[in-house]
């Protein structure tokens, strides 16, 4: 079989300018495939920061009820110490409670409606990149309780200021009207347009005594220390909670939607790969096409030699595959430098946005960096090949179909 | 027992509306060690009768066996082998494979046969020496010649020693010296090796060289002459 | 809908005339009126009962004409002194622990007020039956019952929640109980009332309990202890100034 395969190199370079061509164009498309595969990777990443660490958590703890009814009373009892067993897991990084409630936040003239959630400060630091979010003034202090901070948007309905009250009132868990004031400390922008207009953090004892909730959480957000590992560890610390009326789960089970959306990144990729090799295809089977018919008296004479039908669909495919090995390689170093430059560089997108990428509400860094994958370059190349080697399976089949005579008869 | 027996053999075209035969019934039996030449005026169906023998094509009718086997009883794969095997071709253009040295050339049918490398290359050394083409292993189709090419084209059949060789018209795009030097060379490679040829020719040099003649006409055989 | 300050604000001083047989009008008016265009001062305490909490509150409310009332807290400690003022359409809260008015913004007023089955809405809705609704008379006394029965349909631009409303009500132009029903003809709540009295020479009831059919269980009951009609309060009392003052 070496034979074949020297023959079929051979034959590769035989029109140099035609394999040459189709090549390159190969080459291309796989260079334009790493780099939208890197960039969509970079932008998955980035989603993935956004809205699972930063969100969701890699592992959310809650009443079983609330994440579908989102009811006041449908929460995690004594949070305290729930919250013990979860730091005292190992693979916890950090674990920030949450507690959550609707209300009317009242500025001198106006209010509004508002979604209040009442957080760890210190936790959350940790947890949860909304202390960089800040518009103005300072984030909630850890340990300090009569503080406020506002949504952006918010803050501006209210027409509040900085340093002043607003006042808080509520429906608490017993019927009665909880309120209070609160010291606006400062507002943040959160890029989630419905927090920002009425998102409002304020700490978690407080807004437990408001609401009548005492040591009671609705979520517990959890980060690991390995998030490859989250599945394992939401079992772990489901044992170590040991309640049937907390209920512990992934993120991917938490947020279906989120789930559904990262199960994308391989859709994505695939479409990419489908419509960049879908052309390709074009181009191997043109190429490969004319390459068998203009040599259908040598394929003839072959066949008169003795040659196996078989075989000759052999001698095609490997041309073929050695077109496609070709193409990797000019495709990778082309890729390699369009790869370097996003992940070096990045592409700014802001034009897309005002504020930056917006993705589903979610906005994202206007400046995607690339992230380069070793399995999305491996599925770049495997598609090369199998792409290049399917196309030609029909001249190849072509050949093998040639009658001897009629091949040998033709100028 | 000869090598090839043909019976009755038909091979028909259809031109259009009429039909042409090509061969209409042949009866024919080549043995061991001939040198037969197939004469005949252009379009009396040498050619025809050449691919029927070498298992390229099917007949009408009738039954061409080699080596006691009916061709119309095989695969396809069957033919490719019994090609591979037993037959040799040798064509009017030469059809060298261009991507191929004169050596690989030669090489060719020892390849496909799977003939060990020691022994191909002794084999083809010797067969490119018989052919008086020492010295030019290396090059290319495009690099020789057409005398040249075609004695590749004749090293390339001999070398696997088949039992029989077909030659269309070997010399027919080669000057009358080179094609006579050609003729010589098969005929010497007859003698020498008891390879059997057949070839198409209407070129009367050869025809004196041949040991046998057939002529056909429109299709049938109309002399078999042996000297 | 006014019957919620009818029920709150002075309870139905026409109720209770003795025969010639009311028209169908007088009836849903009897039904819907409370003190209007006039003034009333009234003591309720509010039992609420919830899957979650039971609640008793005492309160104390003023209104005059249709336009304006007034809501004060008494009991429980907790929450004594929140007052509720509405003037028209608008509603205020005044929180006495924070000492701030808060005005209820127009999408918060499907909300609870106090923890209660009425909702803001409810406070300010200005419906009446006899005028927002098509009416028709669906039972007389002695046919199968001792009462009229009237059933309501909102007008096409009528301020209505409601897909349809069942008032019963006695011979004496007393309700009994009132039925409501959503758009596709579910019963969602019940008025029912009780305790029927003489106040001021008129028969009323003293007892309004509202229950809510989607949660079994459920019901906000109030009970006039006190009724004043006719009263003369100062209009000074229905703005926000006033409010912190009560
Ligand atoms: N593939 C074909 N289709 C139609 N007619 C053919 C075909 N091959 C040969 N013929 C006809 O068969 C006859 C014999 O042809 P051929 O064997 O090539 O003759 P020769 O080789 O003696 O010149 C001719 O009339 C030729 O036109
Ligand atoms: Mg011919």
């Amino acid at each position: 079989m070496r034979f074949l395969g020297t023959m079929a190199w051979r034959n590769l370079w035989r029109h140099r300018r035609r394999s040459l061509i189709t090549a390159v164009a190969m080459a291309f498309g796989v260079g334009m495939c790493m780099a939208t595969l890197a960039l969509t990777d970079g932008m998955f990443e980035s989603m993935f920061e956004v809205m699972v660490e930063q969100q969701l958590g890699h592992v959310q703890v809650h009443h079983p009820d609330y994440p579908s009814k989102r009811l006041l009373h449908d929460s995690v009892e004594d949070a305290s110490t729930i919250l013990a067993r979860i730091d005292a897991l190992p693979g916890t990084e950090v674990a920030s409670p949450q507690l959550n409630g609707f209300a009317l936040v009242g500025g001198e003239t106006k209010s509004s409606g508002a979604m209040l959630m009442g957080i760890d400060a210190a936790r959350s630091i940790r947890a949860s990149p909304l202390h960089e979010r800040l518009e103005e003034g300072r984030f909630l202090r850890p340990g300090a309780s009569g503080e406020i901070l506002l949504g952006h948007k918010l803050f501006e309905d209210l027409d509040a200021a900085l340093g002043e009250a607003v006042v808080v009132v509520t429906q608490a868990s017993d019927g009665s009207l909880g309120n209070a004031l609160f010291d606006v400390v400062g507002t943040f922008r959160s890029g989630n347009a419905q927090m920002d207009r009425s998102g409002a953090y304020l700490p978690l004892q407080d807004l437990q005594d408001l609401l009548v909730l005492p040591d009671q959480v609705h979520q517990i957000t959890v980060l690991t220390r390995d998030p490859g590992a989250i599945e394992a560890y939401a079992e772990e610390l489901s044992q170590a909670i040991g309640s049937d009326t907390v209920q512990v789960q992934p993120w991917w089970e938490a947020s279906p939607q989120t789930s559904q959306m990262m199960g994308m990144r391989d859709f994505s990729a695939l479409l990419i790969l489908g419509i960049v090799f879908g052309a390709a295809a074009f181009g191997v089977l043109n190429t490969m096409m004319m390459s068998v018919f203009e040599r259908t008296r040598e394929l003839g004479v072959l066949r008169a030699l003795g040659i196996r039908p078989g075989r000759l669909v052999w001698l095609i495919l490997i041309e073929s595959f050695f077109l496609a090995g070709l193409s990797a390689v000019i495709g990778l170093m082309i890729g390699g430098v369009l790869d370097w430059y996003i992940v070096v560089h990045g592409l700014d997108f802001s034009s897309a946005g005002e504020d930056g990428f917006s993705f589903s509400g979610i906005v994202l860094d206007p400046i995607i960096y690339g992230v380069v994958r070793p399995i999305s370059i491996a599925y770049i190349v495997v598609a090369v090949f199998v792409v290049s080697v399917l196309s030609s399976l029909w001249p190849a089949l072509r050949a093998a179909r040639l009658r001897p005579v009629e091949a040998i008869r033709s100028e | 027992m000869p090598i090839v027996t043909v019976r009755g053999l038909t091979r028909e075209y259809q031109q259009g509306a009429v039909t042409v035969k090509a061969l209409n019934g042949v009866d024919l039996e080549i043995e061991e060690g001939e040198f037969t030449a197939l004469m005949g005026p252009s379009g009396s169906g040498k050619t025809t009768l050449l691919n029927q023998i070498g298992a390229l094509d099917e007949p009408t009718s009738g039954t061409v066996v080699i080596d006691g086997k009916d061709l119309t009883t095989l695969s396809s794969a069957q033919l490719s082998d019994l090609r591979l095997q037993r037959l040799g071709f040798i064509f009017q253009s030469y059809n060298l494979i261009p991507v191929l040295s004169a050596f690989e050339n030669a090489e060719f049918v020892l390849m496909l046969r799977g003939t060990d490398a020691a022994e191909r290359r002794r084999r083809v050394m010797e067969t490119l020496a018989d052919v008086g083409l020492t010295g030019m292993e290396h090059r290319r189709p495009s690099e020789l010649s057409g005398g040249q090419q075609q004695r590749v084209a004749v090293a390339r059949a001999i070398a696997g020693r088949p039992a029989l060789i077909l030659a269309d018209e070997p010399t027919a795009n080669l000057d009358s010296t080179t094609g006579h030097e050609l003729i010589a060379l098969m005929k010497g490679l007859n003698e020498q090796h008891k390879v059997t040829f057949v070839f198409a020719t209407h070129d009367p040099k050869v025809m004196e060289a041949a040991r046998r003649v057939v002529e056909l006409e429109d299709g049938k055989i109309a002399r078999d002459t042996r000297k | 809908m006014m019957w919620i300050l009818a029920a709150l604000l002075g309870g139905a001083p026409a109720w209770g005339q003795a025969p010639p047989e009311p028209t169908i009008e007088e009836l849903l008016n009897a039904t819907d009126d409370a003190s209007r265009g006039e003034s009333s001062i009234a003591v309720i305490r509010m039992e609420i009962k919830t899957s979650r909490y039971e609640r008793s509150m005492k309160m104390k409310a003023w209104s005059k004409g249709t336009e304006r009332s007034l809501i004060k807290i008494l009991e429980p400690a907790k929450d004594a002194g929140l007052t509720t003022l509405r003037v028209g359409d608008n509603l205020w809260n005044y929180l006495p622990k924070v000492d701030r008015t808060m005005k209820i913004p127009s999408g918060l007023m499907g909300g609870s007020w106090m923890g209660s089955h009425f909702t803001n809405d409810d406070l300010v809705r200005d419906s009446r039956l006899s005028e927002d609704f098509t009416y028709e008379l669906t039972q007389r006394p002695g046919e199968g019952g001792d009462n009229y029965i009237v059933s309501c349909v909102p007008k096409p631009d009528a301020p209505v929640v409601w897909g349809k409303v069942v008032a019963e009500i006695r011979p004496d132009k007393v309700p009994v109980k009132v039925d409501y029903y959503d758009d596709d003809g579910t019963l969602v709540r019940t008025m029912s009332y009780d305790d029927v009295r003489e106040v001021n020479g008129q028969l009323s009831p003293r007892i309004f309990q509202l229950t809510p059919h989607d949660k079994p269980g459920e019901y906000t009951r109030m009970t006039f202890e006190e009724l004043q009609l006719g009263a003369d309060i100062p209009d000074e009392m229905f703005n926000l100034q006033a409010l912190k003052k009560q």
